[in-house]
C-alpha cells in the first residue's frame, strides 16, 4: 500500500512538471532578497513587467513541497523497516518446541486458555495474530526484548505474565 | 570555579565557558561601539541629517520596510543601557572579585544586559507579525527534527538545538541588524552626494546596497561562529565533531532564516508586486518550502561542520576555522549577488509570472548559487555520519564487552543499525502497545548515551571524573531496564 502511493505520488509529480511548461508562460525572475535591484525598461509596455508570482500559486508549490518532503520520510522510514525485516528473517533461527509449528505450517491462531505460550527464551507470549512468515522477527523481537529487560503487557485472555523485580521474566 | 556538567549533566557550566561567553559578549559590543562611531563620524550627505542614520526616517519607510535595517529609538536606548549596566556590573566584579555561586550569577547578569536589548528586534518583528511567524512554525520545527534526527549517534540533545536555534533567531538576527544599520547609514555618507541624473542616484544607492550585503554575510557569519563555539565549549564533555558543528550551525541558521522570513513576506505582501514581481505567498514558497535546507540553514552548517572539524584538528585548526568563515561568508554574499544579477539578465529579455516561473525559475535562480555549498554541507554530513556509525559499532562493542556492562551483547546490533532499532521500536508498538515501545526507545537512549560516552572518553576513561560520568550513564541505563511498567502484572 506504501508502494502504491508513493507511486501515485511520484507520477503527480511527473505530470505536474510536464504539465507546467505546456502553460508556454515567459520566464521569469522574481524579487527574492536585497540582492534583486528592480529593473524598469521605460521603452517597453507596462516598463517591461508583467504578471507577479501569485500568492495562490505559490502556496500550492508549498504544500506539493511538503507532501513531498513528508512522503520521502516516511518511504525512507518504511524501506529501512523492510530492510531489517528482510536481514532479521534469513538470519534468525526460527523457534521450535511444543506450541511453536515448524516454518511454513500455519500454527494456532491463540494460546489455550489460562495458559501461555512457551517462548524461546521462557514462557513469552508471542505478538497475536502470529503469521508463519513472521515467525523469525518476531522470535528477535522477543529476544531482544527479553535482553532488554522491556516487558511486553499481558494479552487479554492469558495468565500473569511475572512475579514483579529484576527484569520481571514470568515465573521467574 | 571549575565543575562538572550540570543541569543533569547536560551543561558544562563553569569558569572557562563563562569566561568565553563574556568574551564573545564583549566583542560583539566592541564591534557595536566601532559600528556607532563610525556612523557617528561619518560626512553628512543631506542637511538636517541627525547625528545617527538610525534615526533618520526615510519618507513611505514606516512599517515594513522601516524595521528592514531600521533600529527604533526605544530599542536602541535599550541597547545603550545594557551596554552601560554590563560594564558597571564588570568593574564591580573586577574590583569585588566575587567567588562561588556569586560569580556565577554575575557573570549570567552580564550577559544579558549586553546581548538581551538586541533580541528586541527580532522579538519586534515576530510580535508584529504574528500570523506571518506561525506559518513559518511547521516547516522549520520539521526540518529541526531531521537534523537532531540525522545525527545518527551521539546526539546533542533537542534542547541544545533549540538553544542554537535561539542564538540565531535572537542574536544573530538582532546583532546583525544593528550592526547593519549603522553600516548602510555609515555607507551613505561615505559614498557622497550623489550628483546629476536619476540613474547616477539608483547606481549609488545599489553600490550602497552591494556594500551593505557583503557586511551582512561577515557580521552573520562571525556571530554564528560565536554561537556555535560557545556551544561548543558549554558542551564539550560530549561528542564534538563535524556532524555536532553542522547541526548547530545548522539550527542557527534556521532561526535566523525564519525571522528574516517572516519580514520578508511582510514586506513583499505589503510592497505589492509590480516593482518586485513577487508577493508574500512567493518569499514564503522559496524561503520556508523549497528553499527551506539551503540559505542560512546550509551556510551555517558548512560554517558549523568546519568548526566541528577545527576543534578536532590540533595542527590545521586556524586554517579550517578561517575556511570555514570565509566559506560561509561567500556563500552567503555570492548568493544574494549571483541570485539577483541572474535575475536582472531574465528581467532584460523577458517578462514575468506564470506557474513555471513562480513554482520552478525563479526558484530555481535563488537555489543555483547555494548549490555547491548545499552540496559540500551534504557530503560532510554524510562523511560525518560514516565515521560515526563506524564508531558507534567500536564502542557499543567495547561497552558490551566491558565487566558489568548495561549493553548485552543480544542488544548490540540493534544500537548500531538505525534500521534494526526503528524496526524494534515499530515493532514493539505494533505489537505490545506505546508504553513498551516508548520504554524500549528511553533505553535505547541512554544506552547509546552511555555508548557516546565510552567513544568520547577512549582515551581518559580512567579518569576519576570521566569514570564518575561513566558510572552516571550506566546506573541511568540499569534504572531503565528495572523500571516498573504500567503494564506489569504482579501474581498474587
Amino acid at each position: 500500500m506504501i508502494r502504491r502511493g508513493l507511486a501515485a505520488v511520484a507520477t503527480a509529480a511527473l505530470l505536474v512538471v510536464l504539465a507546467l511548461p505546456l502553460t508556454a508562460q515567459p520566464a521569469s525572475a522574481c524579487d527574492v532578497s536585497y540582492g534583486y535591484k528592480p529593473s524598469l525598461n521605460l521603452n517597453k509596455p507596462n516598463f517591461g513587467r508583467g504578471a507577479a508570482c501569485s500568492t495562490g500559486t505559490s502556496l500550492a508549490g508549498a504544500f506539493f513541497v511538503a507532501l513531498l518532503a513528508v512522503g520521502a520520510v516516511v518511504a525512507g522510514g518504511a524501506l529501512a523497516y523492510r530492510k531489517a525485516e528482510t536481514l532479521l528473517r534469513t538470519s534468525t533461527p526460527p523457534p521450535s518446541g511444543p506450541g511453536h509449528p515448524a516454518p511454513g505450517h500455519p500454527g494456532p491462531a491463540a494460546p489455550p486458555t489460562g495458559q501461555a505460550w512457551p517462548g524461546p527464551t521462557g514462557p513469552w507470549p508471542p505478538p497475536p495474530h502470529q503469521a508463519p512468515h513472521q515467525a523469525a522477527p518476531n522470535t528477535a523481537l522477543i529476544r531482544y526484548l527479553d535482553a532488554a529487560g522491556i516487558v511486553p503487557p499481558a494479552a487479554p485472555g492469558r495468565g500473569p505474565m511475572e512475579t514483579g523485580g529484576g527484569h520481571g521474566r514470568p515465573g521467574s | 570555579m571549575t565543575g562538572g556538567p550540570t543541569m543533569g549533566g547536560l551543561v558544562q557550566d563553569d569558569a572557562l565557558a563563562r569566561g568565553r561567553a563574556l568574551l564573545i559578549a564583549r566583542l560583539m559590543i566592541a564591534v557595536y561601539l566601532v559600528e556607532l562611531l563610525l556612523n557617528y563620524l561619518r560626512p553628512h550627505v543631506q542637511a538636517n541629517e541627525p547625528t545617527l542614520s538610525i534615526f533618520q526616517k526615510l519618507p513611505g519607510t514606516s512599517g515594513s520596510i522601516g524595521r528592514l535595517l531600521s533600529l527604533p529609538p526605544a530599542i536602541f536606548w535599550t541597547v545603550l543601557a545594557g551596554i552601560v549596566a554590563g560594564a558597571a556590573i564588570q568593574a564591580f566584579a573586577a574590583v569585588r572579585r566575587p567567588e562561588g555561586r556569586r560569580a556565577v550569577v554575575l557573570t549570567w547578569v552580564t550577559l544579558v544586559l549586553l546581548l538581551g536589548p538586541f533580541t528586541l528586534i527580532p522579538l519586534a518583528v515576530v510580535l508584529a507579525y504574528p500570523f506571518q511567524a506561525l506559518v513559518c512554525v511547521p516547516g522549520t520545527a520539521f526540518v529541526l527534527l531531521l537534523l537532531h534526527g540525522g545525527q545518527r549517534f551521539a546526539r546533542m540533545p533537542l534542547p541544545v538545538l533549540l538553544v542554537a536555534f535561539g542564538w540565531g533567531a535572537l542574536v544573530v538576527f538582532g546583532l546583525g541588524r544593528a550592526y547593519t544599520g549603522l553600516a548602510f547609514g555609515t555607507l551613505n555618507g561615505y559614498l557622497g552626494k550623489p550628483s546629476g541624473s536619476l540613474g547616477s542616484q539608483i547606481k549609488n544607492q545599489y553600490h550602497a546596497i552591494d556594500l551593505m550585503i557583503l557586511h551582512l554575510s561577515i557580521v552573520n557569519a562571525f556571530l554564528v561562529a560565536a554561537g556555535v563555539l560557545l556551544l561548543f565549549v558549554l558542551f564539550r564533555h560530549r561528542v564534538t565533531d563535524a556532524v555536532t558543528g553542522l547541526v548547530l550551525g545548522a539550527a542557527a541558521g534556521l532561526g535566523y532564516n525564519l525571522v528574516e522570513s517572516v519580514l520578508f513576506i511582510r514586506i513583499y505582501g505589503s510592497l505589492g508586486s509590480f516593482i518586485s514581481g513577487a508577493t508574500g505567498g512567493f518569499e514564503y514558497y522559496v524561503r520556508q518550502a523549497i528553499g527551506l535546507l539551503g540559505g542560512q540553514a546550509a551556510f551555517g552548517a558548512l560554517l558549523g561542520a568546519g568548526l566541528g572539524l577545527a576543534v578536532q584538528s590540533r595542527r590545521h585548526r586556524p586554517l579550517i576555522a578561517v575556511a570555514a568563515v570565509v566559506a560561509a561568508i561567500g556563500a552567503s554574499a555570492g548568493t544574494e549577488t549571483l541570485a539577483g544579477w541572474f535575475s536582472h539578465g531574465v528581467h532584460d529579455h523577458l517578462a514575468t509570472g506564470g506557474a513555471f516561473d513562480t513554482l520552478i525559475v525563479s526558484p530555481f535562480l535563488w537555489l543555483v548559487p547555494q548549490a555547491p555549498f548545499i552540496l559540500l554541507a551534504a557530503l560532510l554530513l554524510w562523511l560525518g555520519r560514516r565515521t560515526r556509525a563506524a564508531a558507534a559499532r567500536t564502542a557499543v562493542t567495547a561497552e558490551a564487552s566491558a565487566p558489568d556492562s548495561a549493553i548485552t551483547p543480544a542488544e548490540a546490533p540493534y544500537l548500531t543499525d538505525p534500521a534494526l532499532r526503528l524496526w524494534a521500536v515499530v515493532s514493539t508498538w505494533r505489537s505490545y502497545g506505546q508504553p513498551a515501545a516508548l520504554a524500549l526507545l528511553r533505553l535505547q537512549s541512554a544506552q547509546l548515551d552511555l555508548a557516546a560516552w565510552r567513544w568520547q572518553r577512549r582515551d581518559s576513561a580512567d579518569e576519576p571524573a570521566a569514570r564518575e560520568e561513566g558510572d552516571r550513564l550506566r546506573a541511568r541505563v540499569l534504572r531503565l531496564k528495572r523500571a516498573p511498567g504500567p503494564q506489569r502484572v504482579v501474581a498474587p
